[in-house]
């Protein structure tokens, strides 16, 4: 979906695009960490050792605690509306100013975080989840499987999901953001599943799942035993990139009014009131514009630091 | 090489009989009630809503608005706008050129931009420019586009208002060139930017690889210019997946670039569509669907074919 750009979910130009070609890369330390343990070690230490994981990782938590604790310090909530300061200046009362209609900024602002928070996560987690299944199975049984979820995934990654995400998701009724999570994650999948089909398919040579199939053991049991962990760090790595495709495409969408419904709010419907503000009022499009770039930001050093910390030729530009 | 290109063919013509079947089912299957109730407006008695529903066709049973829909598909009528009674072939051709003219504008920036940027991060990596690079593609690719395009509109409109640049509809270069140049140079910047980006990412990556071959060895070895290797023997390898990458990008984009054109006002495809949608104006959407369907089909199907000259391992069997 690049929405376009952004595009996201779509045949996603966007950065999870590219990204899942060069993500491929990873999978060859999967491999050769023979000792489980120390290899997430390892991980873990470069991931916190580099200055884009930590300083992304102190970013993101710091937004989390201002999306989720901030509400409770203010006695405003993000329904209020105070009629006796509309289109306000940041004070003590209302610490981002208010709307035209009396809304307080800081409250809607951080209400549109956490859906955007929850939103990525959920869309991230569930489209990764889907891609690694569909194409774990492909992959491991081909023939008519991979046939039909091959064409399955041919036809969702031509069908332009930011028109189809826009019709449908205002037809699913207020409150229904659940749904939405599903609909992102539907065009979101796509480009992954293809990736991890062609890694299942010369796992599925490997000695141990050859083992396996012999003792007598399933199919299935042997994907989510055998096939999908040793695809972990791609798949952690490519969770990490959705995260912020799925924000920045929930976020396109709601700035034109099809992602979150009123009378819940995105910070991307914000931002889409916020600018016709913004020339004498720029409290009501600053902060939302902000803290979402800075979402954003956080998101994708993270995704930066823990593919550095996967790939194991990462050291080769390090002199 | 001709069947391997009729097999192709042949496929993305299904494909698209596919995505126009699931376009159909999907968007004219549900809320035919809630077109017409649009239509008539919110107190309009039912014997109104009743009789739109039947001048649009909406009330016939659905496989046979199915079967009309393909046959005139197949002859390439698209329909009847809803709302503004145009067909929707129309609507289309009116809204292209504003779309074609941005993607490629932006295509030349961004490609430009993206490779130069790849190749320079690529040569020194870890180096001054390498990270001055690595942060500016950090910063594309966090500012979501609705925001940069704001923020660009905002600094023309008031603090460089003598460029004359603003937002506005596409206007023809043949018409006014002048015009056209103050309506696209924003969008096409804004559109570049976020691509860009990805593409400096892509570039430097595949560089990266390729430098690290053997056969580049040995061009060290024999002495070649440093410009050289560089740019004959690197560059020329490591552009196969961004040439792939760029086929399926431009493909996605001339299916209508939703938020850029939005927020400019370009009145392409992509505003055709965000205003159908608005409006509830199936025809519309399910022609735009389609299109952009299209679109992604052929580019794929260029994108194999000009692999297959790009990289001589490739055989099109």
């Amino acid at each position: 979906m690049t929405s376009e750009e952004v595009t996201g979910p779509r045949g996603q130009v966007g950065p999870g695009a590219a990204a899942g070609t060069a993500l491929a890369r990873p999978v060859a330390g999967a491999s050769v960490g023979s000792v489980v343990p120390s290899r997430w070690r390892i991980v873990f230490g470069r991931f916190a050792g580099s200055w884009g994981g930590r300083f992304g990782g102190l970013l993101l938590l710091g937004l989390f605690l201002l999306a989720f604790v901030g509400p409770v310090l203010v006695p405003w909530s993000y329904l209020d509306k105070d009629f006796l300061a509309f289109l306000q200046e940041p004070t003590g009362a209302h610490w981002f100013g208010t709307t035209q209609t009396g809304g307080d900024v800081f409250a809607l602002t951080l209400r549109g975080m956490q859906k955007s928070l929850l939103i990525g996560l959920l869309v991230a987690v569930v489209s990764t989840a889907v891609a690694a299944v569909v194409g774990a199975f492909a992959g491991y049984y081909l023939g008519w499987t991979d046939w039909v979820l091959g064409w399955v995934t041919d036809l969702l990654l031509v069908l332009p999901a930011f028109l189809v995400i826009a019709v449908l998701s205002p037809a699913l009724g207020q409150g229904a953001w659940l749904a939405l999570v599903v609909l992102l994650a539907a065009f979101m999948w796509m480009v992954t599943s293809k990736v991890v089909r062609g890694m299942t398919i010369s796992i599925r040579e490997r000695e141990y799942v050859r083992a396996a199939q012999f003792m007598g053991v399933p199919g299935y049991k042997i994907i989510f035993r055998h096939v999908i962990p040793n695809m972990a760090s791609l798949l952690i790595v490519d969770a990490t990139v959705n995260v912020s495709a799925a924000i920045l495409t929930e976020t396109s969408l709601s700035y034109f009014g099809f992602g979150v419904q009123a009378p819940d709010v995105s910070l991307g419907g914000l931002i889409a009131d916020g600018a016709r503000t913004a020339v004498y009022a720029p409290w009501t499009f600053w902060f939302a514009a902000g803290l979402l770039v800075l979402l954003i930001l956080a998101v994708n050093l993270i995704g930066d630091a823990l593919r550095d910390a996967f790939d194991p030729t990462s050291n080769r530009g390090r002199r | 090489m001709t069947r391997f290109l009729l097999r192709r063919i042949l496929f993305g013509v299904l494909v698209l009989w596919l995505v126009a079947t699931t376009v159909f089912l999907l968007f004219f299957a549900g809320p035919a009630d809630s077109v017409a109730r649009r239509l008539a407006g919110p107190r309009a008695p039912i014997e109104v809503i009743n009789q739109i529903k039947d001048t649009l066709g909406l009330n016939r049973p659905l496989w046979e608005q199915y079967v009309s829909f393909l046959g005139n598909l197949l002859h390439g009528d698209l329909g009847i706008s809803f709302i503004s009674q145009t067909p929707v072939t129309t609507l289309i051709v009116q809204s292209l050129p504003g779309t074609l003219w941005l993607v490629a504008g932006s295509a030349v920036l961004w490609m430009t931009a993206g490779i130069t940027g790849g190749v320079i991060s690529a040569t020194r990596p870890r180096g001054l420019r390498d990270r001055v690079t690595t942060v500016l593609v950090l910063a594309g690719i966090s500012v979501p586009t609705f925001i940069l395009g704001m923020l660009m509109i905002y600094l023309a409109l008031s603090v460089f208002p003598w460029f004359g640049l603003g937002p506005g509809p596409y206007i023809s270069p043949l018409v006014d060139f002048r015009g056209f140049l103050q309506v696209m140079i924003m969008p096409w910047v804004c559109l570049a930017v976020v691509q860009a980006a990805v593409y400096v990412r892509l570039t430097r990556g595949s560089m990266l690889d390729t430098l690290g071959e053997d056969y580049i060895r040995t061009a060290r070895a024999k002495g070649a210019p440093e410009h050289r290797i560089i740019y004959r023997h690197g560059l020329r390898a490591a552009l196969t997946p961004v040439i792939t990458q760029f086929g399926v990008d431009i493909g996605t984009l001339l299916g209508g670039v939703v938020v850029t054109e939005s927020v400019f006002g370009l009145q392409g495809l992509g505003q055709l569509m965000i205003r159908s949608v608005r409006d509830g104006d199936l025809p519309v959407i399910i022609g735009a669907a389609i299109l952009a369907a299209a679109f992604i089909v052929i580019a794929n199907i260029l994108v194999d074919v000009a692999y297959s000259f790009l990289d001589p391992r490739v055989r099109l069997a």
